[in-house]
């Protein structure tokens, strides 16, 4: 039978693990701060994690006890300021009791994200920025008002992949649209300012990552994750393009 | 050089956008802002789509390694956030037109490029990641022969 001290730890360990995974971090940042947490108790030893983008396992000793949990990560997003704060936590667990971790893991847990208003006129802004990027200032205008579009969608509750499909289809359609109400608006710079909103940057990244730490499972995950995304993109591209030759 | 400054300019937007929408908090917004910045003038002074990839990709690994090691953060909190404007967005939508048009030679092509620079900013993080980690190791390793001592 499990002593209450080691099922606490054993729930903190695991509620790190997957607020790291749903906040987007990679396989290796996940174990590293699953095992260190277990390591602050001197009665653990012998932590061992098996994660994959979906699936946290973890295992470790007390005494003469292996006490294990699994769980697995329904939803994932991209949340910098959660990855931030949980390494922050891992870097002060050593002088935490128990019971303080439990209270701070609460806490990381309730900070919320910024409100959808803010995150969709950062896409709008963000997509004039693309603008200036690719050296199209002229249509940064539309191309905001485009972009805040194309974000309204994005940070809504639809599946991700129908998302961003309706997305790319929505930045794609717009300025041809425009274009035909005799609006001078250039068609490529524009779809190509507001395509990047869609990028999985977060995805590449831990795909990368998980390639280069060996952690070749995960990578093919993720790896097959952008691509889909990327098909996803491409396709809501293409039924637009395909649409306007009608 | 202007227009090189315009374009930085628009990097620098972009990044610290992507990081607020990415949940990014207060001065983690004007760093990937920078490193955006820095990346894109860097990316300026060479042509050729694949070094241009290859530089800016080792540009914004090298700065978010330092700034993560400065701030105490993960480099994921600037790196994701600054490598949404230098993946290949505008070579997937010439894909989709020629794929639409029915040239598939040259949609396929086009992917053949898009891989390649895929390949460079993914080349560019691991030759990073790598040094960062060996001299890691070597002063992990250093610093354990003195505690031998």
């Amino acid at each position: 039978m499990e002593s209450k001290k080691s099922s606490q730890l054993a729930k903190i360990i695991m509620r790190t693990g997957k607020l790291l995974l749903q906040s987007g971090g990679d396989v290796v940042s996940v174990k590293h701060a699953m095992k260190h947490i277990c390591m602050t108790q001197p009665e653990a030893s012998k932590p061992e994690a098996v994660i994959t983008s979906n699936t946290v396992l973890f295992s470790f000793k007390v005494e003469h006890q292996i006490i294990t949990r699994v769980s697995e990560i329904s939803k994932v997003s991209n949340d910098l300021n959660k990855i931030a704060l949980i390494n922050t936590f891992c870097q002060q667990a050593n002088s935490m009791t128990l019971e303080e971790m439990d209270e701070e893991l609460d806490r990381i847990e309730q900070t919320k994200p910024h409100p959808r208003w803010l995150r969709v006129l950062a896409s709008g802004i963000c997509s004039a920025g693309f603008g200036l990027f690719f050296s199209d200032w002229s249509d940064a205008l539309y191309i905001f008002f485009i972009g805040l579009g194309a974000g309204w969608i994005l940070t809504s509750q639809l599946n991700r992949i129908l998302a961003i499909i309706c997305a790319s289809f929505f930045v794609t359609i717009c300025p041809i649209l425009l274009q035909l109400a005799n609006v001078p608006i250039g068609i490529e710079t524009s779809v190509v300012s507001n395509m990047p909103l869609m990028v999985p940057g977060m995805v590449i990244f831990n795909a990368i990552r998980d390639i280069i730490n060996s952690n070749y499972q995960a990578a093919v995950n993720r790896g097959t994750e952008a691509l889909l995304i990327g098909a996803a993109i491409a396709t809501g591209t293409g039924i637009a393009l395909a649409v306007s030759l009608l | 050089m202007m227009m090189q400054l315009i374009n930085s300019i628009g990097a620098f937007i972009v990044c610290s956008m992507c990081s607020v929408r990415f949940n990014g908090k207060k001065n983690d917004v004007l760093i990937a802002g920078f490193i955006g910045f820095m990346a894109c003038f860097m990316m300026n002074f060479f042509t050729g789509m694949y070094i241009r990839a290859f530089v800016s990709g080792l540009t914004y690994s090298i700065l978010s390694e330092i700034f993560s090691r400065i701030t105490k953060k993960p480099v994921a909190v600037y790196l994701a956030a600054v490598l949404v404007p230098f993946v290949p967005g505008k070579l997937t939508f010439y894909m989709m037109g020629e794929f639409v048009h029915g040239d598939r030679l040259a949609a396929l092509d086009r992917l053949s490029e898009i891989m390649c620079v895929c390949g460079m900013i993914a080349l560019a993080i691991l030759l990073t990641e790598t040094v960062i980690k060996f001299f890691q190791t070597k002063v992990h390793h250093s610093l354990n022969d003195d505690v031998d001592w």
